[in-house]
């Protein structure tokens, strides 16, 4: 895969959540998702992990999405990024 | 011009544009959420297609659209069985064009010619909707059947026949993907998937890339 993992998490919020490049460019591991990103209600949730098992092969069970996970930027890569490694 | 049929159950409308004596094209949406995200980007190809010298048709299913059947009444059979009359009343065609999970009852339409965008099975489709509950509260299990899930009340057995549901076909079938996608595809489409956006707004690339690909294919199988 020549996209690295967080290249392609920023790309699945800038294609699902309709977030600009620029805005999503500017994304560093502390910037803050769920509860501060007003794109990402639970609707928009259930599509960006949708869209990340598609572009990443992988599978999330229900069971691991918690607001953990989606707290910030940098928490997301690192759970796409563990679960890639399976 | 809106024209109706009707099935076992009931009338629906369904959408047609062109002239009725070109070869018609019918498309099927996708369930729930995504017929919404999608609608603009059908209404366009269908544009496309027609301007290209095909008639095109688009049918509301039992419970969308102008439906004024409940969707919490609708089983999974009646929208087979609205698919194969929406298809019967215009001729049966023999080009049909679904989107995403209209790919499960696309077969019900009876067409020699099958063009698929991005189809899912319904496992898929139901753990989307499943998923919405992981973050917020909003599926609940009724006492009369029916569950609240993503916004829509549904049957129990609706979902039971959905998770059980995969695409399938008698005739050919063309599959596009979009190129983002690890799924196997006879085409590959650019642009972004505008059916898991909650403001798809559009995208004039795929657009193109999906109009331009079902009129070569039509061409083709229809002999023009």
């Amino acid at each position: 895969m020549s996209n690295t993992i967080e290249t392609t998490v920023r790309e699945v919020i800038r294609d699902i959540l309709g977030v600009s490049q620029t805005r999503v460019d500017a994304f560093n591991d502390s910037t803050a998702l769920f509860g501060s990103l007003p794109e990402l209600d639970s609707m928009a949730v259930a599509n960006l992990l949708t869209e990340l098992e598609d572009r990443l092969d992988i599978i999330i069970d229900d069971d691991e999405v918690d607001g953990d996970m989606l707290e910030d930027f940098g928490s997301l890569v690192r759970f796409a990024k563990a679960k890639s490694d399976r | 011009m809106t024209d109706r049929y009707s099935w076992s159950n009931g009338q629906e409308m369904i959408m047609r544009i062109g002239t009725p004596d070109a070869p018609q094209i019918m498309f099927l949406q996708p369930f729930f959420e995504e017929a919404n995200r999608l609608r603009r980007l059908i209404a366009c190809v269908m544009r496309d297609v027609v301007d290209a010298g095909f008639g095109a048709a688009l049918p509301d299913l039992p419970g969308t659209g102008e439906s004024i059947t409940a969707l919490h009444e609708v089983e999974f059979v009646d929208w087979r069985a609205a698919v194969a009359a929406a298809s019967a009343s215009i001729g049966t065609p023999k080009l049909v064009v679904s989107f995403r999970s209209a790919a499960l009852i696309d077969d019900a339409a009876n067409a020699q010619h099958i063009w698929r965008c991005a189809p899912e099975t319904g496992q898929r489709i139901i753990r989307d909707l499943m998923r919405t509950r992981l973050t917020a509260t909003t599926a609940a299990h009724n006492n009369d059947g029916t569950v609240h899930v993503a916004g829509h009340r549904i049957k129990q057995s609706l979902i039971t026949a959905l998770e059980a549901a995969a695409p399938s076909h008698s005739g050919t079938v063309r599959t596009a993907q979009l190129n983002s996608s690890a799924a196997a595809a006879d085409v590959s489409l650019p642009g972004t998937p505008l059916w898991r956006r909650s403001e798809p707004g559009e995208d004039a690339e795929l657009r193109a890339a999906i109009s331009n690909d079902i009129i070569s294919w039509a061409k083709q199988c229809a002999g023009r």
